[in-house]
C-alpha cells in the first residue's frame, strides 16, 4: 500500500514536472513569435530606410541636375538651376519609361528657401490604390538634404548660388 | 546506486540552467550590440556636411547689400561676409548692429547680418525637420590664445553635448588677413 501511494507521488511529481516544461516551451514559442514579429517590421523598416538613402544618392548625383562646368568636377550638394527648370519636363515625359526603374514608387521635391521660394516636383510616382479603394502605401519615409541652387542665369559674371533642400519620400 | 543516478538528475538540470541563462545573454548581447540604423548614421553626417557647404557659398542677393565705394554687391556668406566680419569684428557689437564694416546688408554689420541670416536658414531646414543643432563661428587669431567666436552659438534644442550621439560636418576653414576662420555645424537626435 506503502509503495502504491510512493509511486502515485512519484507520478503527480512527473505530471507537473512534464506540465511546467511545456508551460516554459508555450512562453519560449510566444516569446519567439513576438521577437520575430518585431524582428521583421524592424528589417520592413531597415529596407525601406536603405532605398531612401539609395535614392537619394542617386538624385544627388544625377547629371540631369548636378552642377557641371565643362570636363570639371562635378560640384557636390549642388543642382544647376537652369537644369532643374527644364527636369520637371524631362522627368515627366520619361517617367514610365525611364526614372520608375530608377527611382520606384516615390517623390521627389526640390525647395528653395533663399532668396526665393519655389518648389520644383520633379518626380512623383504613387502606389496604385488597392481595389478596396484604401491607399497603395503604408509607410512613407523621407529624407532630407540641404543643397545648393546654382545660378547661372544673371547679369553678374560669378554664378549665383541659393539655399534649399532636396525632399525625397519612398513609399512602401 | 540510488544516490549517483539523483547526481546525474541534478547534473543534467544544471545543464539545462546554465544552457537557458546562456541563450538569455545571447538575446541580450544581440539587443545590446544592435548598430544604429546605416541610414540615420549616413544622413545626419551627410545633411551636417551639406548644410554647412550650402550655407557657406550662398550669395546674398539682398539689394540692399553694398561694398567698396557703396556699390551694390552679392557677397558670399562664407568667402566675403565671413572674412569681413572676421577683419571688422573689433567694431562690431551686439547693441551697436549698424558699426563700420566694408560689407553692409540692410545697413547692418556683416556679423550681425551673418548671424541673422544663417539663423533663419538653419531654422526652415534643420529646425522644420525638428533636429537639434548648434552653429558657430570662431576666429583664431594669431596674437591671442583663445579662439573667439564671431557668430552664433546658434543653438535649438538644448544643442548638442559630447554625451550625445552627434556628428560635425567639418571645419571649413577659411584664411584670411584677421586669422583663421572655422565654421562647424554639430547634429544630433
Amino acid at each position: 500500500m506503502l509503495r502504491k501511494k510512493n509511486g502515485q507521488a512519484r507520478m503527480n511529481e512527473t505530471i507537473a514536472i512534464v506540465f511546467i516544461f511545456f508551460v516554459l516551451i508555450l512562453f519560449g514559442i510566444m516569446f519567439f513569435y513576438q521577437y520575430q514579429k518585431i524582428a521583421i517590421k524592424e528589417k520592413n523598416e531597415e529596407l525601406l530606410g536603405n532605398r531612401a538613402m539609395d535614392t537619394t544618392l542617386k538624385t544627388l548625383f544625377l547629371p540631369e541636375l548636378i552642377c557641371t562646368k565643362g570636363e570639371a568636377e562635378p560640384e557636390d550638394n549642388c543642382f544647376d538651376l537652369m537644369k532643374l527648370r527644364h527636369a520637371e519636363k524631362t522627368f515627366t515625359a520619361h517617367l514610365n519609361d525611364y526614372y520608375y526603374e530608377l527611382f520606384s514608387f516615390a517623390k521627389i521635391t526640390v525647395q528653395e528657401i533663399y532668396p526665393g521660394n519655389k518648389t520644383y516636383i520633379l518626380y512623383d510616382k504613387e502606389k496604385p490604390p488597392l481595389e478596396d479603394g484604401s491607399s497603395g502605401w503604408t509607410r512613407k519615409e523621407p529624407t532630407y538634404f540641404v543643397v545648393t541652387l546654382k545660378d547661372e542665369n544673371n547679369t553678374e559674371e560669378k554664378s549665383n548660388y541659393g539655399f534649399g533642400y532636396i525632399n525625397i519620400e519612398v513609399y512602401s | 546506486m540510488i544516490n549517483r543516478k539523483r547526481a546525474q538528475v541534478e547534473i543534467i538540470g544544471l545543464v539545462i540552467i546554465v544552457i537557458l541563462i546562456a541563450l538569455g545573454m545571447l538575446f541580450m548581447a544581440q539587443f545590446a550590440l544592435k548598430e544604429d540604423a546605416k541610414k540615420k548614421i549616413f544622413t545626419r553626417k551627410g545633411l551636417a556636411y551639406s548644410t554647412m557647404s550650402s550655407l557657406m557659398k550662398t550669395t546674398i542677393s539682398d539689394q540692399s547689400c553694398s561694398g567698396t565705394y557703396q556699390k551694390w554687391v552679392q557677397p558670399q556668406l562664407g568667402k566675403d561676409l565671413l572674412e569681413d566680419c572676421a577683419k571688422n569684428y573689433d567694431y562690431y557689437s551686439v547693441d551697436d548692429p549698424d558699426s563700420y564694416s566694408l560689407y553692409k546688408c540692410q545697413g547692418l554689420h556683416s556679423c550681425h547680418f551673418a548671424n541673422q541670416l544663417i539663423k533663419k536658414l538653419l531654422n526652415e531646414t534643420l529646425g522644420e525637420w525638428n533636429k537639434k543643432y548648434v552653429f558657430q563661428v570662431k576666429l583664431i587669431r594669431a596674437q591671442e590664445d583663445k579662439p573667439l567666436t564671431i557668430v552664433g552659438p546658434i543653438k535649438v534644442g538644448g544643442g548638442c553635448p559630447r554625451s550625445k550621439d552627434r556628428d560635425v560636418s567639418g571645419l571649413f576653414p577659411l584664411h584670411t588677413d584677421a586669422g583663421l576662420i572655422e565654421s562647424n555645424l554639430y547634429l544630433c537626435d
